[in-house]
C-alpha cells in the first residue's frame, strides 16, 4: 500500500529524483476539493478564498506555475520527476509530458486530446488536462490535472475568472471552457484509469531525458 | 580587494522574452553559495530555481519579488569570497 498525503502536492518528488531515484511517476484521485495556486498567484485575485473558508476547502499553493485550479473527487492529479541533461530548458520537455500524456489518456480512455496553449489537452476547443512546471537544474518536475468527471459548478464556485488565459479561451467562463474525458464518452472506472495512465507514463518516462 | 559579480537572469529558451521574479532564496546580505538555489524566476507555466555561480555575499539586489525582467537582467550582486 502506497501512502501518500494526498494534500502534500508531491513535493518529495524533486529531492527524491536529484536523489537518485530513476523518475518517478504519480497518479491520483483527492479525496476532497482544494483550490491550488500556481507559485505566484494571489488567492483573492484568482480564486474567492471567502467562499473557500466557508466551504472548508483549503487553499494551498504548488511549487510550479501557471494559474489556479480547482481539485476534488472526479479528477487526476498526475505528477513526474525525473533527471534530465538539459538545466535551462522548460518548454521542450513540458511538451514531450504533455505529449506522452495525450496518448496515455488516448489509450487507456479513448479519448483523442490534443495539445493547446502552453500545456493544455483540449477535446475540440474544451481543457481537459492543464500543467504546471517546477525546475531545478538537474531535475524536471512535472504536474497535471485531468478533468474525468469533477463537477464543473466547483470551478466557478471557488475560483475567479483568471488574470491571464490562453488566446483560445475567447473569455469563456470556467464551465464553457472546461469538459471532463465523462462528457467526451469514456466510461472507463476511475481505478481503470488512475492505474492505466500511471502505468502508459511510467513506461514511457525514459524518453524525458 | 573582493570582485563583485553580476547575478544574470539565465535565457530560459528563444520563446521566453520576460520572467518575472519570484522570490530570493537568500536574504541580502547573506550566504551565497556555488550551485545552491539563489532565486526562482516563473515563466507562462514553469517556476526555475536559479543557482548562484558564486560563493560569497549577497551584497545587493537590484530587483524584488514581483519585478518582471527579460533573460540576461542583472538583478542582483554578488560580493565574491
Amino acid at each position: 500500500m502506497r501512502l501518500v498525503n494526498p494534500f502534500s502536492l508531491d513535493e518529495d518528488l524533486p529531492d527524491r529524483a536529484e536523489g537518485g531515484a530513476c523518475g518517478i511517476v504519480r497518479v491520483w484521485e483527492p479525496p476532497g476539493a482544494a483550490v491550488v495556486l500556481g507559485r505566484s498567484n494571489a488567492a483573492e485575485r484568482e480564486a474567492r478564498p471567502e467562499v473557500c473558508e466557508r466551504d472548508g476547502v483549503p487553499v494551498l499553493r504548488r511549487l510550479g506555475g501557471g494559474g489556479a485550479v480547482v481539485l476534488g473527487p472526479g479528477c487526476l492529479v498526475v505528477s513526474l520527476a525525473k533527471l534530465v541533461e538539459e538545466s535551462l530548458v522548460i518548454g521542450p520537455y513540458m511538451e514531450k509530458a504533455v505529449g506522452i500524456l495525450a496518448e496515455a489518456i488516448h489509450r487507456v480512455a479513448g479519448v483523442p486530446a490534443e495539445p493547446r496553449g502552453t500545456g493544455d489537452l483540449c477535446v475540440g476547443d474544451r481543457k481537459i488536462l492543464g500543467s504546471s512546471v517546477f525546475r531545478r537544474r538537474r531535475v524536471f518536475f512535472y504536474q497535471a490535472s485531468l478533468l474525468v468527471s469533477m463537477d464543473l459548478v466547483l470551478v466557478d464556485k471557488y475560483l475567479r475568472h483568471p488574470t491571464r488565459e490562453p488566446e483560445y479561451r475567447r473569455g469563456r467562463p470556467h464551465r464553457e471552457f472546461l469538459t471532463t474525458l465523462r462528457a467526451a464518452g469514456c466510461e472507463a472506472p476511475m481505478r481503470e484509469l488512475t492505474a492505466g495512465i500511471e502505468l502508459e507514463v511510467s513506461r514511457r518516462l525514459e524518453e524525458i531525458r | 580587494m573582493t570582485a563583485m559579480v553580476d547575478v544574470v537572469v539565465p535565457s530560459l529558451g528563444e520563446d521566453v522574452s520576460t520572467v518575472m521574479l519570484v522570490a530570493w532564496l537568500v536574504e541580502p546580505g547573506g550566504a551565497s553559495v556555488e550551485g545552491e538555489p539563489l532565486f526562482e524566476v516563473e515563466t507562462d507555466k514553469a517556476v526555475f530555481e536559479v543557482e548562484a555561480e558564486v560563493t560569497g555575499t549577497l551584497a545587493e539586489v537590484l530587483a524584488g519579488a514581483g519585478a518582471v525582467v527579460p533573460p540576461g537582467a542583472v538583478v542582483g550582486r554578488i560580493r565574491a569570497a
